[in-house]
């Protein structure tokens, strides 16, 4: 990349998109300067995806240990420190924030602490405990993620009522806790809290938790939750939230016609994410702004020429590595290269027992786009390895379209499929057909051959069902 | 084992072809050697054996396809045997790549070569389904993913532009125009005389001939060699003995221009322009120069004839030293052909018109006839083309000398 003129990039937002996309601008020649209000890492470091992950896997571990005998293996003694959990928890957060800041001094990216706003299309102020500078840039990226959102409802303003942040830095467990909110988050915090003791209601407003996943995954997961014992209203209307004298709530709700009150020590409000996008000069600057997300193209250019946006800040899925593709496509954008943005093959992942990852299109969108399609679900339940970790819970399920078999969606339901989806990704960014996962050897015994017994479903037939 | 019926390769340049007829229904048994199917190249028709004693399975193509070389197109199969499904799709798919990852000199007769190539085009598994389904050539498709690899989008953006360009404007009158399917000849003709018109520059000679003495030669030999080959003597088999001595007093002309450097030609080899349905063959006869007129008049009619069925062999249309092009039975006075590559010139002969010329200071009436040789400018020049066509002058003034 000799060849690149050498220019001034600033990067707005040090989460995953924002961090990535500086690396790659520097890896490309620029001169970068990220600017972060808070903590290197973003939401994802320090208070997403690694500190919910690795609540998940400590809740994972006692739940292990709690059913060991039926490995053949006797514990006597157990028991939650859930103090120890935090410390572990607090630990890799630093971990990985340390990871970023190491990754920028690598990267011989400037890094500035402060709130930045924009001032003129290429014109940065960025204000620190009242001080403030003013960089300038050839281009600009965006990348300052989002926000926990919120809905109208009498009493849920009320600080007693915790966010998904707030949550995360318990000191001590609550008794009972009611989750507003039956998205990817809320059920996520859900299932820790109940493993580790926490006695859980989920109120979700729509028909289904997770109503943008394919239905056959969310009513499934829906049934495995309620057996672990979490309480899931669906289809439920939050009326209002009563926070009383003893520091309980009482979260009133409609469901089926019918008013409830459940009274429990917290409630957590978990209704999605907005772009965090507010009073940072965009509109002054003419940066065009639809519904709450910024405006961009399949290059990540907003409105205005030269700057970038990415990531959770122009919305749709809001995960991580959608923001570090995006991230990617703009720097290279910015550098001159040609780069498309990719939403085709985003993976969508939930961290839930059994998670779910899925990518491409649900049994429904599949049948709206195409003329005709395919459907094979293989259940783990049929699958060796599946029986060897005792976890037989779902089933991979592959959509293809009928004319040339192009695989255009795969839904997966276990253990471990978060880690599984990463196959399909790419068969649908190669546009893959069914065929060529057919004729992948997929080893044994693996949860993965799973997918290659769905897929031979689609010509001729599975094998070990 | 069942056998594969392939698509044949019978020519280097050949990648696909066109299944004409079967000639065999599936089910019914074959020798080895019994024709299956005629196939239609960018030059011949051709039929193709059956590689084995057996039963020939269903068409895995059928009349009108146009197939790529070393595709199945059918099995030979013994009792109790089934197509082997996989295999055929298997081969189809890496066929796609095959013809990609162009591999010359391949022997299309055994199908282990067509089996061979890995994946190797950069297209996506649906982009080259779509293509062969299509028959879209993936080499003309622009990929507009990583590094020009060819996503399903620009497949399909091709087909879209494809169909547009041949989309008739629906008016009133409802057909104006009307879309004529291209032959394989009529697309071979299109690419190698635009290749030679656009790379090679040429030039153009013109002589004006008197025919007189050679019309009195045709005359005194026509009966003598209608009894030997019981064959009717043309000028054009005069024209070629007289091209071949003029190629041999000027050897300098029977050369071709290569970026490599110049090749010469150590045989006098002659191509004629065949007129045949939609279109034109140009057959070459075989060393001339050590042929008699008798032997020329039967390789011309046997050439001609075989041309006008279709049934010429791929390699009886290459090695020419330069080809003849006749239209004077056309009542063309003078034309300026376009030189056959890889050859290096092309002549151009018109028809015989009784002209006044003058003679020793006298206006006489002779029969004229324009003579043009196209020349490839890269490797000749004004001086040998000038000689040639002198010598060419001279022999049909003076026919005695072609004893």
């Amino acid at each position: 990349m000799s060849d690149q003129v050498s220019k001034d990039i600033i990067i707005i937002g040090g989460g995953p998109g924002g961090y990535v996309s500086a690396i790659q601008a520097a890896q490309l020649g620029a001169h970068v300067t990220i600017i972060e209000k808070e903590n290197l890492g973003g939401t994802c470091v320090n208070k997403g995806c690694i500190p919910t992950k690795v609540l998940v896997h400590s809740a994972g571990v006692l739940r292990d240990i709690q059913h060991s005998t039926d490995f053949g293996i006797n514990v006597s003694d157990c028991s939650v420190d859930f103090a120890a959990v935090q410390a572990r928890k607090n630990k890799i957060v630093k971990q990985s924030r340390d990871g970023v800041s190491y990754l920028m001094r690598k990267n011989k990216i400037h890094v500035i602490k402060g709130k930045a706003s924009l001032i003129e299309p290429k014109k940065v102020r960025v204000t620190d405990n009242g001080k403030s500078e003013t960089l300038e840039a050839d281009n600009i990226i965006i990348a300052t993620g989002s926000q926990a959102g919120s809905i109208n409802v009498e009493g849920l303003n009320h600080e007693a009522v915790l966010t998904s942040d707030e949550v995360l830095n318990l000191e001590s467990l609550p008794e009972s806790i009611v989750i507003i909110g039956g998205g990817v988050i809320g059920l996520e915090f859900a299932q820790v809290l109940q493993r580790f003791g926490v006695s859980v209601t989920v109120i979700e407003m729509m028909d289904h938790i997770i109503p943008t996943e394919d239905d056959e995954v969310t009513k499934q997961l829906e049934k495995a939750l309620s057996k672990e014992g979490i309480a899931v209203f669906t289809h439920a209307q939050v009326k209002k939230v009563e926070i009383l004298e003893r520091g309980n709530s009482k979260v009133i709700f409609d469901v089926n016609s019918e008013t409830k009150t459940i009274e429990s020590e917290k409630v957590m409000l978990a209704v999605g994410r907005r772009p965090a996008i507010k009073n940072m000069g965009l509109e002054d600057v003419g940066v065009r702004i639809d519904k709450g997300c910024i405006v961009v193209d399949e290059y990540m250019r907003t409105s205005v020429p030269g700057i970038y946006a990415i990531g959770d800040a122009v919305g749709g899925v809001m995960l991580a590595h959608k923001a570090m593709s995006e991230g990617r496509c703009a720097a290279k954008n910015a550098m001159g290269l040609k780069n498309i943005r990719n939403l085709k093959s985003v993976p969508r992942c939930i961290w839930t027992s059994p998670e779910v990852a899925s990518v491409g299109l649900t049994e429904k969108e599949a049948r709206n786009l195409h003329e005709s399609i395919e459907i094979s679900t293989f259940p783990f339940s049929a699958n060796g390895k599946s029986r060897i970790i005792n976890d037989t819970n779902g089933f991979v399920k592959v959509v293809a379209e009928t004319k040339y078999g192009e695989i255009v969606g795969v839904h997966i339901l276990g253990a471990h499929a978060t880690e599984l989806i990463a196959e399909l990704s790419l068969a649908i960014q190669m546009e893959a057909s069914f065929q060529e996962i057919n004729e992948t050897i997929h080893p044994h015994p693996t949860l993965s051959e799973a997918i290659l017994e769905a897929s031979l479903g689609l010509e001729g037939g599975m094998f070990h069902i | 084992m069942p056998v594969e019926v392939i698509l044949p390769k019978i020519d280097e340049a050949m990648t696909e072809g066109k299944i004409l007829e079967w000639l065999v229904k599936g089910g019914e048994e074959v020798e080895a050697g019994t024709i299956l199917f005629t196939l239609e190249t960018e030059k011949v028709t051709w039929e193709v054996e059956s590689p084995a004693a057996g039963i020939l399975s269903k068409h895995l193509a059928e009349a009108g396809d146009v197939i790529k070389v070393g595709k199945i197109v059918a099995y030979i199969l013994h009792a109790g045997e089934e197509i082997p499904q996989t295999q055929e799709d298997k081969t189809s798919s890496d066929q796609e790549s095959d013809r990609e990852t162009t591999d010359d000199g391949k022997d299309a007769g055994t199908p282990v070569h067509v089996m061979s190539p890995s994946n190797k085009m950069k297209a996506s598994p649906i982009a080259k389904k779509i293509a062969r389904d299509h028959h879209i050539d993936l080499t003309s498709v622009t990929g507009t993913g990583p590094d020009g690899r060819i996503k399903k989008i620009d497949v399909m953006n091709y087909l879209e532009r494809e169909k547009k360009s041949i989309e008739i404007p629906q008016g009133e009158e409802k057909r104006s125009t009307e879309y004529i399917e291209l032959s394989s000849m009529r697309k071979t003709i299109a690419r190698r005389m635009t290749e030679s018109f656009q790379s090679v520059p040429h030039f153009f000679l013109t002589v004006e001939i008197d025919t007189g003495e050679l019309k009195k030669a045709k005359e005194k030999l026509a009966k003598n060699i209608e009894d030997i080959t019981s064959k009717r003597l043309t000028y054009t088999d005069l024209f070629i003995k007289i091209v071949s001595k003029s190629v041999e007093n000027n050897p300098d002309i029977n050369v071709q221009w290569t970026d490599d450097g110049v090749v010469r030609l150590n045989e006098i080899n002659i191509g004629i322009a065949v007129n045949v349905d939609n279109g034109l063959v140009v057959p070459v006869l075989r060393e001339t120069s050590k042929k008699s007129l008798a032997e020329i008049t039967l390789d011309r009619f046997d050439l001609v004839e075989r041309a006008r069925d279709g049934k010429l062999l791929p390699n009886e249309m290459k090695g020419g030293s330069l080809t003849i092009s006749n239209l004077g039975m056309y009542g063309i006075d003078h034309l300026c052909p376009i030189i056959n590559p890889p050859e290096s010139c092309i002549l151009g002969i018109g028809q015989t018109v009784e002209r006044p010329v003058s003679q020793d200071g006298e206006i006489v009436i002779r029969p004229i006839t324009k003579f043009t040789l196209s020349i490839d400018h890269r490797v000749l020049d004004g001086a040998i083309g000038s000689s040639f066509l002198q010598s060419i002058r001279m022999l049909t003034e003076n026919p005695l000398l072609l004893i």
